[in-house]
């Protein structure tokens, strides 16, 4: 391995930890015969990596808490209130004043009574005519001799239906 | 931070503030952490960390419990960050582009401030992390000060192990050339 592929390893893997024991030990025997390569790692060691290792820990001011639960609660506040509005158009939408809901169920059952008496007679009419075509029918049947209707090429044709018939 | 119990997790996906709550007070910490070390400013972490927190609410009713939960905090947390850092950056242009002066757009970035590099140990943090872009300060935030594994850092980021990598080297390199100058500066 020349020395440009360890400095790369030494500005990565190695200094991270992010190698295993045998690679470590490679680049260790290398540092033992290479005073460049160490000395850029001690480079690397304490400008790169030591300002940062002591870095101070700042906790977050309580104020952010405060305001992020203000936000959230003007959100939920926002929400019910979008939800509340819909159903309040919805009713105002669909709302029938109470003398006007009256009106309109006695109107509905004068509807239903007038409806319900129509086609009782429409029905009394169509049961009147449906016998008169029965009887017209059984007078011409019993007029009519059976050959003739066997002969009137009825569609009736087959020796079997004409036996049966 | 300590594992959230995952019935605490449940609760909060049923709108239960008290729980959610809970939650924050276990994950707060390295939210801000993380958000103050990518916007590298505390006034804008803390606009982060609300956008962070408002985030996981509307978002948790999403989270299957597939990945663990910390990755998708540490996830939502440097997305949030690196996106106010964008806007930022496109706001301080804007103030550019109408001629203001650089000193007001200084404020609003985050821009090393060299001069302060031997002031304390925060400002040197502060100055080298703004000498690096956005993607790869988000590296050596999650590498160096929150101590995440390269397998970690690549769950968290939704990346190639490898680019993980090459952010690493490259953010690392602009740091040692910028360790040379001031070097040279001071011979």
């Amino acid at each position: 391995m020349n020395c440009e592929k360890i400095k790369e390893l030494i500005l990565t893997d190695y200094i991270d930890n992010e190698m295993n024991d045998e690679e470590k030990i490679r680049l260790n025997i290398h540092f033992a015969r290479c005073q460049g390569c160490k000395e850029f790692f001690e480079t690397v060691k304490n400008t790169v990596v030591k300002p940062f290792a002591n870095a101070k820990k700042i906790e977050p001011p309580g104020f952010i808490w405060h305001r992020v639960k203000e936000a959230i609660m003007a959100e939920e506040q926002k929400k019910s209130g979008f939800v509340a509005g819909i159903l309040e158009k919805l009713k105002s939408a669909f709302y029938i004043p109470k003398p006007a809901l009256v009106m309109s169920t006695i109107m509905a059952l004068v509807l239903i009574v007038v409806l319900m008496t129509t086609l009782k007679f429409s029905n009394k009419e169509a049961l009147e005519t449906n016998r008169e075509d029965q009887a017209e029918y059984s007078t011409y049947s019993i007029e009519t001799p059976v050959s003739a209707l066997l002969n009137n090429n009825d569609g009736f044709g087959t020796l079997v239906e004409k036996y049966f018939l | 931070m300590q594992d959230i119990p995952k019935e605490t997790l449940i609760k909060a996906q049923e709108d239960d503030l008290e729980s959610f709550e809970n939650i924050y007070k276990e994950t707060s910490g390295f939210v801000y952490n993380v958000a103050f070390r990518i916007v590298n400013n505390k006034q804008d972490a803390e606009e982060v960390v609300q956008d962070v927190f408002l985030n996981i609410y509307h978002n948790l009713k999403n989270f299957r419990f597939q990945s663990s939960f910390k990755t998708w905090v540490y996830r939502i947390t440097v997305n949030c960050a690196i996106n106010h850092v964008k806007k930022m950056t496109r706001e301080k242009n804007r103030i550019k582009e109408y001629g203001n002066n650089l000193l007001q757009a200084g404020e609003i970035s985050q821009g090393p401030e060299i001069e302060k590099l031997n002031e304390g140990q925060e400002e040197i943090i502060s100055s080298l992390l703004g000498l690096l872009d956005v993607n790869q300060r988000a590296c050596i935030v999650l590498r160096n000060i929150e101590g995440l594994s390269y397998r970690e850092i690549s769950d968290t980021l939704k990346i190639n192990i490898n680019t993980v990598r090459t952010r690493l080297k490259r953010a690392r390199e602009k740091l040692l050339n910028f360790g040379k100058e001031v070097i040279k500066n001071e011979l």
